[in-house]
């Protein structure tokens, strides 16, 4: 005989569904909306929803500088999050691990960036390579190593946040079991903790990723001439006018972005993210 | 023979007169412009019917692209610096800044004919005005009939109940704003001094939303979310096709609407003085100030691409005729204190 789901039970799962579906429309809906918009194209201003025809028109008629614009922040993006890695994994160790008075204090100071207004932080940034540059005639507006190193400034906290997280979880017990069966110093760091840390070190990697291809406010007043970001040419383009490339090049990248986090799951596992938590 | 030579120099110079540039082919070789201007379309458009022609003189333009009060931040920053362009498209709203911070280089307006084109009230030697936008109300015809709603006339209309939900004004970010807000703070007794007029007609309004890009304003005018919208003209014009729009120009002091208007100044300290020269003179010819109208929905300020329009197309929602245009508003800037504004509008226009 088949066992009954009790009333409420069954309420609460639907409610949970419910709430989920939700859920699901408002995270997903803006970007099926894109996608499916994209596939309608003409000389207009505006976007048309649903589409009246269905061609890939747009997809072909995407600018190049679209695809320059992506080029740079992927490649921006990639550096961002190799920097803020080799600043942040560090820096979370010796904060969560280290012995000394202000260890809060510090943290707190690694968290800054996350409190100043990026736009704030774009003209301070814009001032201070103009200082440095009348100093040492090393010019950062507009150049490639000036955009990574304000973006490392943006991201490094999501690195040392989802660090200090994974750190404050590692259990301790199995360094020392290391180290009293004759480990190194260095050998039980790289074949036990960064091993262990692995979750914590792929999700601050990805958050790092994530927030300077998606940086606009500090870009702005950064970019150059001939060295433009994805998100701030969109973000010119959406300023002065519509154009139906917009959706596509967006869906393409959605699409993109979807295979990067396939990928993830195959290699690490999306739990790596509830476990480590977000990174404040 | 030496009479010969002369007539052949005299023709090659004449021919090149008659170009309508003030100079010969090449004559730019090694030189590169840094250009602040809008991105996305605009830049294109530029890069068609101006940049096109410089690169054949051998000249080379560098895009800094960005709003112009993002620019205008980047050359303060820059201050007793190396300048970060050396020509700036900036708006009307941007000019007592770059005059303040002292930023602006006269320019030789005899190294640039083509303000023959152009009324005299719109360029002096700091400045060259290159399109306007003519603010006014943006309305869409159909469903102000079809829902029995007066034409509007003035901005207080919009507080007609059957457009309740129905409109959109400019968010103080956006650049149709000043216009709104002047000419309504005008209509309720107000100034460019004294804005509460106007913050308070924005409240009894209570629009659905505030645009703040025309892309979004226009996507709403489509889809029928807004039947009214404080905005410019070139949103009629850009619509024609999807939805039956008009627009009036409320009275503003002694005018009708509000003009917009795009410049080009030439920063101090450029090195490239005679290229920035020829390429303002190249937004000023004819071509470009089609392009303008047809392809970036401005209104252009030369008169014959005016008279072009004027006699090519029925555009009676847009005001053509030099005496039109200078019966339109426009806001003196140096009376309006925008970072006060967004405070006040901040504080007492809540969303």
């Amino acid at each position: 005989m088949s066992e009954r789901i009790p009333a409420y039970r069954l309420r609460r799962q639907i409610l949970a569904g419910l709430i989920l579906a939700v859920a699901y429309i408002i995270v997903l809906g803006p970007i099926v909306f894109v996608c499916i918009a994209s596939f309608d194209y003409g000389a207009r201003a505006y976007v048309i929803f649903p589409p009246e025809r269905f061609t890939l028109e747009s997809y072909w008629q995407i600018p190049q500088r679209y695809w320059d614009a992506l080029w740079v922040s992927v490649r921006l993006a990639a550096v961002t999050m190799v920097a803020a890695c080799a600043i942040g994994i560090p820096a979370a160790i010796g904060v969560v691990r280290g012995r000394f008075a202000g260890k809060r204090l510090i943290l707190t100071m690694f968290r800054f960036p996350l409190q100043i207004p990026s736009v704030v932080s774009g003209v301070a940034f814009l001032q201070a390579y103009y200082a440095v540059g009348d100093w040492t005639g090393w010019h950062g507006v507009g150049s490639f190593a000036g955009l990574a190193i304000a973006h490392t400034f943006a991201a490094t906290p999501y690195v040392v946040g989802t660090m200090v997280t994974a750190l404050q979880r590692f259990d301790d017990s199995v360094e020392e079991a290391a180290v009293i069966l004759g480990a190194s110093t260095m050998g039980t760091l790289w074949q036990v903790t960064l091993p262990m840390l692995r979750p914590g070190i792929f999700a601050g990697a990805l958050y790092a990723f994530m927030v300077s291809f998606a940086e606009v406010p500090m870009s702005v007043f950064l970019t150059g001439s001939t060295l433009l970001t994805f998100p701030v040419e969109v973000f010119n383009s959406m300023q002065f006018d519509f154009e139906p490339t917009i959706l596509a090049i967006s869906t393409l990248v959605t699409v993109v972005s979807l295979f990067v986090v396939w990928l993830v799951q195959r290699i690490v596992g999306l739990d790596m993210f509830v476990k480590v938590g977000a990174a404040d | 023979m030496k009479a010969l030579q002369r007539l052949a120099y005299a023709l090659v110079l004449g021919g090149a007169a008659m170009t309508g540039d003030p100079a010969f082919a090449g004559q730019f070789d090694g030189v590169t412009v840094r250009v602040a201007t809008f991105g996305g379309k605009w830049r294109d458009v530029v890069a068609e019917h101006v940049v096109k022609r410089f690169e054949a003189e051998g000249g080379k333009v560098e895009y800094v692209l960005g709003q112009p009060s993002t620019n205008v931040a980047k050359l303060i920053a820059a201050r007793g610096r190396e300048i970060p362009f050396d020509m700036l498209e900036a708006m009307d709203n941007n000019l007592p800044a770059l005059k303040a911070g002292n930023f602006i280089e006269p320019l030789t307006l005899a190294k640039i004919p083509n303000v023959g084109q152009l009324d005299k009230a719109n360029y002096d030697a700091d400045k060259v005005m290159i399109w306007v936008t003519q603010e006014g109300i943006v309305y869409n015809k159909k469903a102000f009939a079809d829902n029995g709603i007066p034409v509007p006339t003035k901005y207080a209309d919009l507080t007609h109940p059957k457009l309740k939900g129905k409109v959109s004004l400019p968010d103080i970010t956006a650049g149709g704003a000043m216009p709104a807000i002047v000419g309504m703070a005008y209509e309720g007794g107000g100034s460019e001094t004294n804005i509460d007029p106007a913050l308070d007609l924005v409240r009894k309004i209570a629009p659905a939303s505030f645009w703040s890009s025309s892309s979004n304003l226009q996507t709403m005018l489509v889809n029928g979310d807004v039947y009214a919208a404080g905005a410019q003209a070139g949103n009629v014009q850009r619509l024609r096709s999807k939805a039956d729009l008009g627009i009036v120009f409320p009275r503003v002091k002694d005018k009708n609407g509000v003009l917009k208007q795009g410049y080009l100044v030439q920063i101090k300290g450029t090195k490239q003085s005679d290229a920035v020269h020829w390429l303002i003179n190249a937004f000023l010819a004819k071509s470009m100030q089609m392009a303008v109208f047809h392809e970036a929905g401005q209104v252009p300020v030369s008169a014959e691409a005016l008279d072009d329009i004027r006699k090519g197309g029925t555009y009676d929602f847009l005001r053509l005729r030099p005496e039109e245009i200078a019966g339109m508003y426009r806001i003196d800037f140096t009376k309006v204190d925008e970072p006060a504004y967004v405070q006040k509008w901040n504080r007492r226009v809540s969303r």
